[in-house]
């Protein structure tokens, strides 16, 4: 297994266009880091440079201390597992598996050993001389890891596996992907746009935006403390709430009228913003209805028209407006609401995120 | 008929790789040349373009690199030019030459975009104009003689002429693509 550093990497394409700048990580082993944030923010393009698919235009990687930049994608000792979970068509799942054992002139019986194990761990034993056309697209990833897992590789590399998956055979294998993980102990770097798979499944997330790092940390630091807007709108679902307001003094902010008292713990942070301009951020969770929070915090409850009302299951999603400003409030369903109430609904401000109106950046953490 | 596979990658291609795929995959028999490190053409009367889509990310895997596949229907200097720029721009992915040439126009690319202007200039007049109303009407031989009020078998004769000179069969849906783009090209050329 194997740890991996990537130092100052940038990629730029013969038109100029540059995807990745300034890349900078360092991987642990038998770390699940997981590259996350929306189409076309360098997070492939970085694992295809992991894997040498790409050719690295300035920076360095290391895998294992050794500079491998120069190395040949085959050297690399690395595996890779697709979105497309390609297999061969016309061999059976044992040839699918064995395949590039063969080219490798490995000895048969290693071969039968590794594909028989690879197969026992992912519940494909049964299918093994079936033909991909015969098998569900669950059990077609499966084989696609597998496909991985006979290698031996140091690292394991995934590129959107689960995206052409229907939503609950993603929430299944991504189960499967992480007890995979666990019983193999290989370091695996995962691709995704989808910020649960990120949530669910990494030790570590690395948030990307237009070629840049946002913000790398645990899932719960990332969704905690966000480093700037568009890591807490991008991380969490429902997205959190912005709301555009004014720090009038220490520990007091204004929005569209309306004034709170700010919890002691982040009045020096303010300190530097008073009379300014900020961004308010509350996730839908931290909004309750006005009987929770109203004794903790009696000046935050405000009035609510419940435009919207999505049901799911044991909560609601509520959507309305606090002043002319949209709102997303996440409640119990055991409380009866439905469109058109008028409700009372408070904020739980030690949940506050505050962020620079400008930058973005967050001032309280 | 038979159509070609033109391939390119960044460094030398195993060829017996290729062949074992080829061999098990194909079910056709077919041709392999590898021209030189990484570069080669493949063969067959088989349907190259939906073999590759399928197989090409599986393929590349077990190549370790990536290959780019131009799918054409000879191996000239428009194609060669064509593999070329779809390596740079496209790198990984099966193209049809028809795909390669409007991509080159629409990016600027020069070089191949003047290849595609002049592709079909040593073809004659008649057998030309026969093959661009045969494409605009869909692909139907009797509609062009009524078009050009000739009779369907001077039709036949002059498309048959066409495929001679020009060596391209537009009665395939994807060749006459080629031929359709070429000519857009070359109408709406910025001097």
């Amino acid at each position: 297994m194997a740890n991996l550093q990537l130092k100052n990497v940038n990629k730029i394409y013969d038109n100029k266009v540059q995807a990745v700048f300034d890349f900078n990580l360092e991987i642990e082993d038998k770390e699940f880091i997981v590259f996350v944030g929306p189409s076309g923010c360098g997070k492939s393009t970085t694992l295809r440079m992991i894997a040498g698919l790409e050719e690295i235009t300035s920076g360095e990687l290391y895998i294992d201390g050794q500079k491998m930049n120069d190395v040949l994608p085959k050297d690399r000792d690395i595996a890779m597992v697709f979105q497309s979970y390609a297999l061969y068509p016309h061999m059976t799942v044992y040839d699918n598996m064995a395949f590039g054992l063969k080219l490798k002139k490995m000895p048969k019986e290693e071969i039968d050993q590794r594909v028989r194990h690879a197969a026992e761990i992912l519940e494909i034993t049964p299918y093994l001389k079936r033909k991909p056309k015969a098998l569900s697209g669950g059990q077609r990833q499966r084989v696609a890891l597998g496909r991985a897992i006979v290698r031996n590789a140091k690292v394991f590399l995934m590129d959107e596996p689960l995206s052409n998956l229907d939503a609950k055979l993603r929430v299944q294998m991504r189960t499967e992907i992480i007890k995979l993980h666990e019983s193999l102990g290989a370091t695996t770097i995962y691709v995704t746009h989808d910020q649960t798979e990120a949530m669910t499944m990494a030790s570590r997330i690395v948030v990307m935006k237009d070629g840049y790092i946002q913000q790398i940390g645990s899932p719960k630091m990332i969704y905690n403390y966000p480093a700037n807007m568009f890591v807490a709108g991008f991380i969490g679902s429902p997205a959190m709430n912005f709301l555009n307001g004014v720090c009038k003094e220490a520990g007091k902010i204004e929005i569209d009228g309306r004034s709170f008292n700010i919890p002691e713990m982040f009045k020096d942070d303010l300190k530097p913003y008073i009379g300014k301009e900020i961004v308010l951020g509350i996730r839908p969770e931290d909004i309750h209805y006005e009987g929770i929070v109203a004794e903790a915090f009696p000046d935050t409850p405000f009035d609510f028209k419940v435009e919207v009302c999505e049901l799911l299951g044991h909560e609601f999603i509520l959507h309305g407006h606090f002043g002319p400003q949209e709102l997303l409030a996440k409640v119990s369903s055991r409380v009866d609401v439905k469109a058109g109430d008028e409700i009372k609904l408070a904020m739980d401000v030690t949940k506050l995120h505050f962020f620079d109106q400008e930058t973005g950046i967050a001032i309280n953490h | 008929m038979e159509s070609y596979a033109l391939f390119l990658a960044d460094h030398p291609v195993d060829q017996s790789i290729l062949e074992t795929v080829l061999t098990e995959n194909l079910g056709a028999p077919y041709e392999l040349y590898l021209t030189e490190a990484g570069r080669g053409v493949i063969s067959s009367e088989a349907d190259l373009k939906t073999l590759f889509d399928s197989l090409l990310p599986i393929l590349s895997d077990d190549l370790h690199q990536p290959l780019t596949i131009l799918i054409t229907h000879r191996s000239d200097t428009l194609s060669e030019a064509a593999l070329n720029f779809c390596h740079r721009h496209k790198k990984g992915l099966c193209l049809m030459l028809a795909e390669a040439v409007i991509l080159a126009y629409l990016n600027r690319e020069p070089k191949l975009t003047t290849l595609a202007e002049h592709y079909f200039d040593d073809v004659s007049f008649e057998a030309m104009a026969t093959a661009k109303a045969f494409v605009s009407t869909g692909l139907n031989a009797i509609r062009v003689a009524q078009k050009l009020y000739l009779h369907r078998n001077t039709v036949n004769y002059r498309l048959q002429k066409f495929i001679e000179q020009s060596g391209l069969d537009i009665r395939d849906y994807h060749n006459a693509q080629l031929l359709y783009f070429c000519t857009l090209i070359k109408e709406n050329a910025i001097r």
